[in-house]
């Protein structure tokens, strides 16, 4: 039987969408996801053999196996739980004899996803969410109507009814169902308040490894990391809302450099100061970049932003900062979250910079002038790069330039261990990654007095169109180099030429920035949806609101000046007026449809319904009653043609009793010949 | 507005037209509903709170389809002309989709006798937009009399099986049910009274030919005039000149006191047995209760007549319609009570039948 058919496939189809869920979360082992996959062919196979005493024997073992998976094996009450459910689910869909086993598969399932919600934030989710959420509308319905059926079989619904009601518009009918659950779905989401209470915390979110943001790194320690292509960030630039080429994300600062590491020249670091919602890491006059920036957990605690982040806000309870303009979490973030910051990224001008004769401040110059043990060739070259320079200035400018020059990007330098890695790099192989780079930058630097520090954070220039956003991943993390000028504080400069890249596949750039968009909106509008965003989107409505009624009221104003005050009030009448007529007009076209059926001597629906019939293969005989014909019809057509014995009578009521039929029994007159047309 | 219109109107506004029931997976489906918000609001993830959003419009969908599908949707029903006590019958219902574009899936239409009992349902697996479904459900009345369809009520389930949505639907309608017929001679033997005495004593058929009139059911077949029928292309019967010697009258009497209502019940069904077997037998037949009386006549029309007395009949009071006709009556009396005054009116009858227990 075709319902039946489909019935079974939207519910392998709803435990499918179900172990889809939990399989992309990353967190199931591959064993289980055999047992999943052994599951669904056992599901099919127990049409055909009897698997119960399997299934009995999984569900009797499944408690023991609870507990040696908590206690021995994952160590992990989620996991633990996720593993029971796969093993039930997989039991459950062996043997599925009655409504019961079937009501208990889909609650399964349904905790089957929950436990997916649980172990993923991943865009992942999103489409086995809608996946679970079609099959679940079908599924649903499917079964509520088999139940139905089957109970009331007293009645004998005709089997070929049912099958015939599951058709293709049914299915297109539940289609839109799903579709129109969907929206509802997405809807109430924005709107349930977000009253987080977190009386029990989150599980942690799968932290990425980077060992480039910690207080004290190894010199070469970011290469590594630049083979990692994981996307680690997003920003969202949403007063700019075009790119701006490469943005530098600007997270720890190193001022100590002992020659194989660099490390924090200070360790003491203090609360950053909140006013409202926001932190205030330091005060300025220039104008302020806001970004929106979604990060993932990463093994530190550096807060991310362009050039000098100035105010930060976001779900932090505290911030730290340690006087280099760097802001750091009280901890590593558990999970990917979401904050704002705004920086000032305005530039002194070269002229400006060129200019600055100011004498350095004693703690900037015993801070960051001070060299590693290198060979006294380190200073020469300094001091040959920068023959010509006249100002601090164009000095750094010529090593900056230097280095970019005549030096080569590689992420996989060769190194010499007989010497020091500075050395080694700026004499003999001349290669390497931007730890290389700035690192010689900084030495070379402070070799010739001027204060230099290494900044570490990501540089990105991969711009979403789509979602007007960069996609920072580990691959851009990058250190450059701060110069200290007297006048103006810390400068960016940045030796590392840029590295040669493969061309990117057109289609495949494109895909992959639809996929970043969609990750973009999923984590911001999803898994970071907060209740300051509902805040601000009632104030958004709010304002259009306001904003369209100004507008509207504007446009009165117009034509009360433009027509004068008399017209307003007649418009207004001019429209109530037509708008009843229109009313009016559906009513009597409505009423003067009235069914005068009855043309001389002949009533046409019943002349029609001959027609029919006759198409049919049922011919009335000459001589024959309406009546006769009737019961005839009916014993050779079956109680599907039932409708004739109605459309007999009322023809009886209009031919010799003279009736005018009214709307209603036109409906039904209509009704009956359509479905004889059909039949 | 009256008063009694402004009472009328404020009922209305209490009773709402809708009634929503839980099912049990219903139930179920809200406390997993309400546990997984209090999760979401606990630990603040935000993709429980989208499931708890994806359970809530699963609800308000519920809602949404259930009204849709049972809204205009006209229900009816059509009752068969006669029904005895006792014997199954059908019920047709009808019901018609009055919405212009969509169908109704999936409703139960549940019909009610007076006193909210259940008479029976009909599902309707789908009534196409402004089409019209028809189906039966099978009704045995056990009690004789009046019988009132007070209406019923139209659910769904639909579409997922977690609420059940109702409204009042179908008409109030009326119907007689006659009393049970059952086989006389098998009564008569129960009652201690031979069938063939009985007929001895109501006296046999005539022989002079008196006149033809037209045959009417019920009729014994071997009085037709072929003949005549032939010629004149219509069933005609001969009537003997002795037609009354083929004359019964039944006297019910339905004087009880407290008590004796199911001496009664079974006095009246005797009464319709007996009606029905002489009438089938092309005797004349008549009726008389302490209220009623039915001068005797033939066929089927006859038969209904007296059924349709004798399922109205309720106890009687007075006996003076039941002893006035004694005296010329001749027939047989039915006693539910056996009551001393009939002992010296029996011997009137052909056969006095008293009700046992």
């Amino acid at each position: 039987m075709r319902f039946y058919t489909y019935f079974k496939a939207a519910t392998y189809l709803l435990v499918m969408s179900a172990f889809i869920s939990l399989a992309l979360t990353g967190e199931i082992e591959s064993p289980y996801i055999m047992v999943i996959a052994l599951g669904m062919a056992g599901g099919i196979m127990q049409e055909r053999f009897d698997l119960s005493l399997l299934s009995r024997v999984i569900v009797m073992v499944s408690v023991p196996f609870l507990l040696a998976d908590f206690f021995i094996i994952s160590k992990d009450i989620l996991l633990a739980f996720t593993h029971l459910l796969i093993l039930l689910t997989s039991a459950r869909l062996l043997s599925l004899r009655t409504d019961s086993d079937y009501s208990q598969l889909y609650l399964l399932t349904f905790f089957d996803l929950l436990a997916a919600s649980a172990l993923t934030i991943n865009f992942s989710f999103a489409f086995t969410f809608t996946l679970y959420l079609v099959s679940a509308t079908w599924v649903l319905l499917l079964f509520h109507i088999k139940r139905e059926v089957e109970v009331k079989e007293e009645v004998e619904i005709n089997r070929r009814e049912l099958d015939s009601t599951v058709n293709l518009r049914f299915f297109l009918g539940i289609g839109g169902i799903a579709v129109f659950s969907l929206v509802i779905t997405l809807a109430i989401f924005f709107i349930l308040p977000r009253v987080g209470i977190g009386l029990f915390s989150k599980k942690p979110g799968k932290v990425l490894k980077t060992s480039g943001f910690a207080d004290k790194v190894d010199f070469g320690s970011i290469g590594p990391v630049t083979l990692d292509p994981t996307t680690v960030m997003r920003v969202e630039l949403p007063e700019l809302g075009i790119g701006m080429g490469s943005v530098y994300l600007r997270g720890g600062v190193l001022g100590s450099f002992n020659g194989v590491t660099w490390e924090k020249e200070r360790s003491g670091r203090e609360a950053v100061k909140k006013e409202g919602a926001d932190f205030i890491i330091s005060e300025g006059t220039h104008p302020l970049v806001r970004q929106e920036i979604i990060l993932d957990p990463i093994d530190s605690n550096v807060i991310f932003g362009m050039a000098r982040v100035m105010r930060l806000s976001g779900r932090f309870t505290v911030l730290f900062t340690d006087g280099s303009d760097s802001v750091y979490l009280p901890g590593n973030p558990a999970s990917r979250f979401q904050y704002t910051a705004y920086s000032d990224i305005s530039t002194p001008k070269a002229q400006e910079l060129d200019a600055d004769r100011g004498s350095y401040p004693p703690e900037i110059l015993s801070a960051y002038t001070n060299t590693p043990p290198v060979s006294a060739r380190v200073k020469e070259l300094a001091l040959t790069i920068t023959g010509n320079a006249r100002s601090r200035y164009q000095k750094a400018v010529a090593i900056e330039s230097y280095l970019k020059k005549n030096y080569s990007y590689t992420l996989e330098p060769k190194r010499d261990e007989s010497l020091p890695p500075v050395e080694d790099f700026l004499f003999k192989n001349r290669e390497g990654y931007c730890d290389h780079f700035s690192t010689a930058m900084a030495v070379l630097l402070r070799e010739i007095a001027i204060p230099a520090r290494l900044v570490t954070g990501y540089v990105t220039s991969e711009w979403n169109d789509l979602g007007r956003f960069y996609t920072v991943r580990q691959s851009n993390a990058h250190s450059w180099v701060e110069v200290y000028f007297p006048s103006y504080g810390w400068v960016s400069f940045d030796p590392t030429p840029p590295a040669i890249s493969a061309e990117e596949n057109p289609v495949i750039s494109s895909v992959s920035k639809y996929i970043g968009y969609m990750r973009l909106k999923w984590d911001r509008y999803i898994v970071n949806f907060t209740f300051q965003d509902q805040v601000n989107a009632a104030r958004e409505a709010r304002r259009r609101t306001e904003s369209g009624r100004e507008s509207i009221l504007k446009v009165i104003a117009a034509l009360r000046a433009g027509i004068g005050k008399v017209w307003i009030p007649l418009l207004f009448l001019g429209a109530a007026a037509s708008f009843i007529y229109l009313i009016l007009s559906r009513k009597w076209r409505r009423g003067g449809k009235g069914p005068l059926l009855r043309k001389k001597g002949t009533v046409p629906f019943y002349q029609e319904m001959l027609k029919i019939l006759a198409r049919k293969g049922v011919i009335k005989p000459e001589g024959m009653t309406p009546r006769e014909f009737a019961r005839l019809t009916l014993e050779e057509k079956g109680d599907a043609y039932s409708g004739v014995i109605d459309l007999t009578e009322l023809f009886e009521r209009v031919r010799y009793g003279g009736t005018m039929l009214g709307s209603k029994e036109m409906e039904e007159i209509n009704a009956v010949l359509r479905h004889l047309r059909k039949g | 507005m009256s008063l009694s219109q402004l009472k009328q109107f404020l009922l209305r506004l209490l009773r709402p037209p809708r009634r929503l029931r839980f099912t049990p997976e219903g139930t179920r489906f809200v406390i997993v509903a309400l546990a997984i918000g209090v999760a979401a609001i606990n630990t603040g993830n935000n993709l429980l709170y989208l499931i708890l959003a994806m359970m809530l419009s699963m609800i308000i969908i519920s809602g949404i389809l259930s009204e849709s599908s049972l809204r205009t949707v006209d229900i009816r029903r059509s009752l068969p002309r006669e029904a005895f006590a006792g014997k199954p019958f059908l019920v047709k219902i009808s019901a018609l989709n009055g919405k212009k574009r969509l169908p109704s899936i999936s409703l139960t239409f549940q019909d009610y006798l007076e006193g909210k009992v259940s008479a029976g349902n009909q599902y309707f697996l789908r009534i196409t937009q402004k089409g019209k479904v028809s189906g039966s459900y099978h009704l045995t009345l056990d009690k004789r009399g009046m019988h009132t369809f007070r209406g019923g009520s139209l659910s769904t389930r639909y579409p997922f099986g977690l609420f059940l949505k109702s409204r009042d639907a179908g008409d109030v309608s009326e119907m007689l049910v006659y009393p049970r017929i059952l086989d006389a001679k098998e009564l008569l033997r129960e009652s201690g009274v031979d069938e063939g005495e009985l007929e001895s004593r109501i006296k046999g058929r005539g022989t002079d030919l008196y006149g033809l009139r037209g045959y009417v059911l019920g009729d014994d077949r071997r009085a037709i005039h072929w003949k005549t029928s032939a010629r004149l292309s219509k069933l005609y019967v001969r009537e003997f000149a002795r037609e009354d010697a083929r004359k019964v009258m039944l006297f019910l009497d339905d004087c009880i006191p407290e008590g004796f209502e199911d001496a009664l019940e079974k006095g009246i069904t005797i009464t319709a047995s007996l009606a029905s077997h002489f009438l089938y037998k092309g005797y004349q037949v008549g009726l008389v209760t302490s209220g009623e009386e039915i001068p005797l006549g033939i066929g089927m029309s006859q038969l209904y007549k007296i059924l349709r007395t004798l399922a109205l009949v309720s106890p009687g009071k007075e006996r003076e319609r039941l002893f006035a006709r004694v005296k010329d009556a001749g027939g047989v009396l039915v006693l539910p009570y056996d009551d001393p005054v009939w002992k010296e009116r029996e011997g009137v009858f052909a056969d006095v039948i008293r009700v046992t227990s």
